[in-house]
């Protein structure tokens, strides 16, 4: 038995080695060659000044400032955008619905920033700078986001319930239970790794709003409004790379730690799942 | 109930769909009808002068547009050959320290790409002066970080893992080797992620920006995004229609892998 195991975990290792090389050479090699630079006086001068950059960075009112409103944007954006598709997908799922209805849902992950900016102009007319001005601004994010991003995360959640076993839900309609406890006990849970994906995947978008405001307000918006990713690009084009690069590894801790929680519910329901097998 | 959820979900999704109807309708407006303050939904005829325009004066728009099929076509294939051996590798075979693979792999999903741009710089940089392989101004510095992103990796690995063992084993037990089930067995049943991977995919890099912008200097190579921007802050009259034409590579994909969302998953006495 221990000697197929092994087995298996060489073949395993051919499968994966393509794809981890180009990961190696491409990005961790790099950034870790980054952290380096991170301690560095700056970009040109290799002189090491311990933790000074980071402690610079913490004391920066507008890294202070990004880092509440993105936190704040996520935490908000996220968890509604979760439940908005997961039960459209679920509406979707069980009654028959006009086939342009998921294509006209996913419409505007296609359309460019310049479409929504131009739309945004037309509808508000010079009232655009003054709602983005105003202390609404962030809900125009919240509803921009989620508005450009249901159809992705519907997408997957679709893909998600089809790929649940017929055979379950049928058995289940026998034992005669109700519609919720339907959702509550079968569609929810064996949704899980749709659901890690779906949230890690709503990270990375909740960055991408950052380009249609970008091209709305440019690179200083209306304070309420300013992201982690408005703070980085600044640092970037300012060619102040120690700084930028000294944020990315803050940046990434974070990520590693909500990654991290999702690993571990991730792996929860695979133990659950293994055990019913 | 019912009803009332079908007309509900109608209704949303024409709303979403607004501001894409409303950049189709303005792509057969006039410059003057345009100008006009407010919203414009109706044209006053059907004017193909933005189209006309957009061919005779910025045909360099076709060229890019093949530029973005090239690069975007590119990468997606790219993901779905790793994606699949590698998903496979982390969901089915595992390996010693596939866990800690994994972790790394979302980590630098979630990482923005103001994070990683500086790395790939270097890394390109660096191939150029060692190998002498010129990677940066081409489309070549689009194409490798998308290939090797670990997106797909990580969404197929999601929706493989549990696909039910016996299947395997029994395939095994036939004397299947690895590729064999692969192909046979996994891939029919991973169709609608597959197809979730293609659309979002596609997505992300057919509407890529700012690494076009860090990468690649020479003009002529940027992608149709990127000329696009520039039609936008500069030629505004002919943006609705090349904004229309834009958005159709991405709405055929999805009206001809649509079926894919639809049909549920049947394993066939295998519980």
């Amino acid at each position: 038995m221990k000697k197929t195991k092994e087995k298996a975990g060489l073949i395993g290792i051919w499968f994966i080695l393509p794809s981890f090389l180009g990961f190696l050479v491409l990005f961790l090699i790099p950034y870790l060659i980054g952290i380096k630079l991170s301690f560095q006086n700056s970009s040109l001068d290799p002189t090491l000044v311990g933790f000074r950059n980071y402690i610079l960075l913490f004391q920066n009112d507008a890294f202070q400032l990004a880092v509440k409103n993105t936190l704040f944007f996520m935490g908000i954006a996220i968890p509604i955008i979760l439940v908005i598709s997961f039960l459209l997908a679920l509406i979707l799922y069980e009654i028959p619905t006009p086939g342009f209805v998921k294509l006209f849902i996913i419409l505007p992950m296609f359309i460019p920033s310049g479409t929504v900016a131009g739309f945004f102009n037309d509808l508000f007319g010079n009232g655009v700078d003054n709602l983005l001005n105003s202390d609404k601004a962030m809900w125009v994010l919240i509803v921009l986001f989620i508005w450009r991003n249901t159809g992705y995360n519907l997408i997957l959640y679709l893909a998600g319930l089809l790929r649940i076993d017929k055979s379950i839900i049928e058995s289940s309609e026998i034992d005669g239970v109700n519609y919720w406890q339907k959702v509550q006990h079968i569609y929810m849970p064996l949704c899980t790794p749709t659901t890690v994906f779906v949230t890690v995947l709503s990270i990375i978008n909740s960055f991408k709003v950052f380009k249609d405001i970008y091209i709305l307000q440019g690179p200083y918006p209306n304070p309420r409004i300013y992201l982690l990713q408005h703070f980085m690009t600044n640092k970037f084009q300012s060619l102040q790379y120690t700084e930028l690069t000294s944020a990315a590894y803050v940046f990434s801790i974070g990520v590693l730690v909500v990654v991290y929680l999702l690993y571990l519910v991730d792996r929860n329901y695979a133990k659950k799942v293994g055990e019913r097998r | 109930m019912k009803k009332v959820l079908w007309v509900g979900v109608v209704l949303l999704s024409v709303l979403y769909a607004l501001p894409a109807f409303y950049t189709i309708l303005n792509s057969f407006m006039t410059p003057a009808e345009l100008a006009v303050d407010g919203l414009h939904w109706i044209p006053q005829e059907f004017n193909l002068q933005q189209y006309y325009t957009l061919v005779t004066d910025k045909a360099a728009y076709f060229r890019y547009f093949l530029s973005s099929v090239k690069i975007t076509g590119s990468i997606v294939i790219g993901q779905i050959v790793l994606g699949i051996c590698a998903a496979y590798a982390l969901a089915k075979l595992r390996f010693p320290g596939s866990d800690v693979v994994l972790i790394m792999y979302i980590l630098i999903i979630l990482l923005p790409y103001q994070v990683t741009l500086v790395p790939n710089y270097l890394v390109f940089e660096a191939f150029e002066r060692t190998l002498n392989l010129t990677i940066l101004d081409t489309h070549q510095a689009l194409i490798l970080p998308g290939v090797f992103s670990t997106f797909g990796i990580f969404l197929l690995r999601q929706f493989m893992r549990d696909l039910p063992k016996e299947l395997i084993e029994a395939a095994k037990i036939d004397g299947a080797g690895h590729l064999r089930i692969l192909t046979k067995i996994v891939l029919p049943l991973l169709k609608p992620a597959i197809f979730a991977l293609v659309i979002l995919t596609f997505i992300d890099n057919w509407n890529i920006v700012d690494q076009a912008l860090v990468f690649i200097d020479t003009p002529e190579n940027q992608p149709l995004s990127v000329f696009l921007r520039m039609i936008y802050e500069g030629d505004f009259q002919v943006f609705y229609a090349g904004a229309t034409l834009y958005i159709i590579p991405a709405v055929i994909i999805f009206i001809k892998g649509e079926k894919y969302l639809s049909e549920g998953l049947v394993i066939g006495g295998s519980k």
